[in-house]
């Protein structure tokens, strides 16, 4: 079995990811996600700083009673949403324009061109047609929601100018602006009928959709989770995974930060808390195993898949620089479970070596914790935390103090944590080996 | 062995950083805790009240006998405050009635202003224990007679509005300027109240019900006294109505039992009057509920 595990299984997969390093596509992914990766670091540091300091319900505002404490409170609050809305919520365009840009590049056509006309495509496809609305754009599409589609659209149009005539270099070194300007022209046909059509889509979605193609990329995903049938365990099972996967997928799944912020709040939490006031005794609430007593406390420290345990698992194996960085700077805004920051850096988004234990580790985390309260060893935490509690303390919090829910968060996220350990281990080899070829690429051009 | 001492630092600022969050959180908690469970376990919004002067305990068992009929009824607790202060029990509230009703007398229940403001101390001390006991921090009154002065003066006086809110008083052929019919000659009392109507909650809803058995008022309290209530009331609590009753059982003392008031009462106070779950409490003529004369 082992030896079948070092001689064939994992060459093969080394070899595997390897290859998928090397794909177009996912070069340009890689590129694109590294050029938007400080904004959005910026933008989601604004974001954790606002939910979890500068908003009265938030963790740390609620624990150190912050909002008596910092002086200017809702001004600094107000320059974070701003902070916050020119970075990570116009992530989107950006996507576009640089996905189409690197695209262009690796066909060595004119990639600024091919960038602008991206852009200019996203915004046309989230223009608001919906009469008697003054924005113009669907601007809740424009940010971490967006990106998914902005990508792919920036593909596609990158591959387009493909066939655009002229390629970049020679226009590019003899720079006269009336060579830029013939060369511009030369794509006239091509950028217009790029537009026209994404404004002809776009307007035939319109009609049927509000919130646009991405609203209608969304409707696939509205996951019946109320609706399934099956063993509460099997539920929460198949939505948690889904959820996984959508957010893998560079989607912005179910279980989202606004989701976090609210658990507890449907009619089984409201039951759960009503019992718990009444009776002063957690263990016997009518609803154990519900989201906000599973997921949430045990399966979504640092955001979904467990981010936290991807950072430590990274600290403690990886000995690469660049990796350490970035999970260094994730590690803040992971704390207060906002996940979007390592996602985005590493990245974890289509990165298919990190989809196993991305599933496997809230899955696992589910299991114990539902396993434990099962043996009533622990009671369900069903307390409202704060928003932005970090997630080894949600179930210490959320039990109103009990120490046996706070040793199982930390066995949870120990679990997680030698979940994630190979995966990192495999993750460096074929970023290593991923580099070297790419080395020997470009010796070859040279 | 410099490596040992790295990972011994950074393991010793996490679990210092650890601690620094989760001390205060966890008081937090506990805290939040505690007060959600009061918030949760204090939805019961009684109705007190208060009867006039001469009256007992049992002034209202009537009027509740009544009301409990038309209804699934709610359970009555009465006190009589003594003149010491200490509070006689009797009757009790039922598990669960979120709107029992509850009746506040006096064991000196004369009449004359220097008693009524000795009568309203007194009912601070009866309300401030009751809220103890059942933790309620919402309440309507019913005021008959001078226990609509009682009220008013418990208001101005006593009334703690961040504390607990009175959101409806129903006063019941209230002398606000006791036996004056000429609005001009204000009492001395009726001059203490406009004086201090500043105190009165603002979110209040007040309705002030006059009985007339004949053109003059309800044979006991003039109809100008009555209606003196609006230089106390008007402009400052939210709504002040003021309501005329005549016909039978319009005389002062049969007001309590006059089946239009009994209308009013269920229309404007009780907000519950059919609330689930009440144990021991049907629909029997009979009153049950009402406890025992005690």
């Amino acid at each position: 079995m082992e030896t079948y595990l070092q001689t064939k299984l994992l060459p093969g997969i080394i070899r595997q990811s390897v290859r998928i390093r090397r794909w177009r596509m996912y070069r340009v992914l890689k590129q694109t996600l590294a050029v938007i990766f400080p904004f959005i670091l910026l933008g989601v540091i604004a974001e954790a700083l606002n939910s979890t300091v500068f908003s009265p319900r938030g963790f740390f505002a609620e624990i150190y009673h912050l909002q008596t404490v910092i002086p200017f409170y809702t001004q600094i609050q107000h320059i974070l949403s701003v902070l916050q809305a020119v970075t990570i919520n116009l992530s989107a365009p950006a996507v576009a324009f640089l996905a189409a840009k690197f695209m262009a590049h690796s066909y060595h056509k004119d990639e600024t061109l091919a960038g602008l006309t991206s852009a200019l495509s996203f915004f046309t496809f989230n223009l608001n047609f919906s009469p008697g609305q003054h924005d113009t754009f669907l601007i809740q599409n424009l940010g971490y929601r967006g990106l998914f589609f902005a990508f792919w659209l920036g593909v596609g149009i990158g591959w387009l100018f493909r066939f655009g005539k002229i390629s970049q270099e020679p226009a590019l070194k003899e720079s006269s602006i009336s060579d830029r300007v013939t060369n511009s022209l030369h794509h006239l046909l091509l950028i217009n009928l790029i537009l026209i059509i994404s404004m002809a889509i776009s307007y035939a979605i319109s009609l049927i959709a509000a919130d646009g193609i991405i609203g209608v990329i969304y409707s696939f995903f509205q996951f019946p989770g109320t609706r399934l049938t099956g063993h509460v365990s099997i539920r929460l099972a198949l939505l948690t995974t889904m959820n996984a996967l959508i957010w893998w997928a560079g989607l912005e799944g179910p279980l989202n930060l606004a989701a976090a912020a609210t658990q507890g709040n449907g009619t089984l939490g409201a039951d759960n808390l009503n019992y718990a006031l009444e009776h002063n005794n957690l263990f016997n609430v009518p609803h154990p195993y519900t989201m906000s007593t599973i997921y949430y406390p045990f399966a979504n420290f640092g955001g979904v898949g467990m981010m936290m345990a991807l950072i430590f698992a990274i600290f403690i194996v990886s000995r690469r620089h660049s990796m350490r960085e970035i999970a260094g700077l994730g590690l803040a805004p992971a704390i207060v479970n906002n996940p979007v920051a390592i996602l985005v850096g590493l990245p974890v988004i289509l990165n298919p070596l990190l989809l196993i234990p991305f599933i496997l580790t809230p899955l696992v985390n589910q299991g114990i914790a539902w396993f434990v309260i099962r043996l009533h060893i622990m009671p369900p935490p069903v307390y409202t935390v704060p928003t932005g509690t970090p997630g080894p303390f949600i179930a210490f919090l959320g039990t109103n103090g009990n120490w046996v829910a706070l040793v199982v968060s930390l066995l949870c996220l120990l679990v997680s944590t030698l979940i994630y350990i190979p995966f990192v281990r495999l993750t460096m080899i074929v970023n290593d080996e991923a580099a070297q070829l790419e080395a020997q690429d470009e010796k070859a051009l040279a | 062995m410099k490596k040992h001492w790295r990972s011994l630092i950074i393991i010793l600022i996490t679990l210092a950083a650890t601690l620094i969050v989760l001390i205060p959180a966890t008081t937090w908690m506990t805290a939040n805790v505690k007060s959600a469970r009061v918030i949760h376990n204090s939805r019961m919004e009684p109705v007190i009240l208060i009867p006039g002067s001469s009256a007992t305990q049992d002034r209202f068992n009537t009027l509740i006998n009544d009301l409990n009929k038309q209804t699934t009824g709610h359970s009555l607790l009465k006190i009589t405050v003594q003149t010491n202060g200490s509070l006689k029990y009797s009757g009790r509230i039922a598990r669960n009635d979120n709107e029992p009703y509850i009746v506040v007398a006096f064991e000196n229940n004369k009449d004359g202003y220097p008693n009524i403001k000795k009568q309203a101390a007194w009912f601070n001390t009866a309300f401030t224990q009751l809220r103890k006991t059942y933790r309620f921090n919402r309440f309507r009154g019913i005021g008959h007679s001078n226990g609509g002065l009682i009220y008013t003066l418990f208001l101005e006086k006593y009334y703690q509005a961040d504390e607990v809110t009175m959101s409806r008083l129903m006063t019941i052929g209230t002398p606000y300027n006791l036996a004056e019919s000429n609005s001009d000659n204000r009492t001395q009392m009726l001059s203490d109240m406009i004086a201090a109507r500043k105190s009165l909650p603002t979110g209040l809803t007040v309705y002030s019900i006059a009985g007339t058995e004949n053109l003059d008022g309800d044979g006991t309290v003039p109809i100008e006294s009555v209606e003196a209530g609006k230089y106390i009331f008007q402009n400052q609590v939210k709504h002040y109505t003021q309501i005329t009753v005549s016909g039978d059982d319009a005389a002062h003392s049969d007001l309590p039992q006059n089946q239009q008031i009994i209308q009013l009462i269920s229309q404007y106070i009780v907000s519950t009057p059919n609330q689930q779950g009440v144990p021991g409490i049907t629909r029997t003529p009979n009153g049950n509920g009402v406890g025992q004369p005690g």
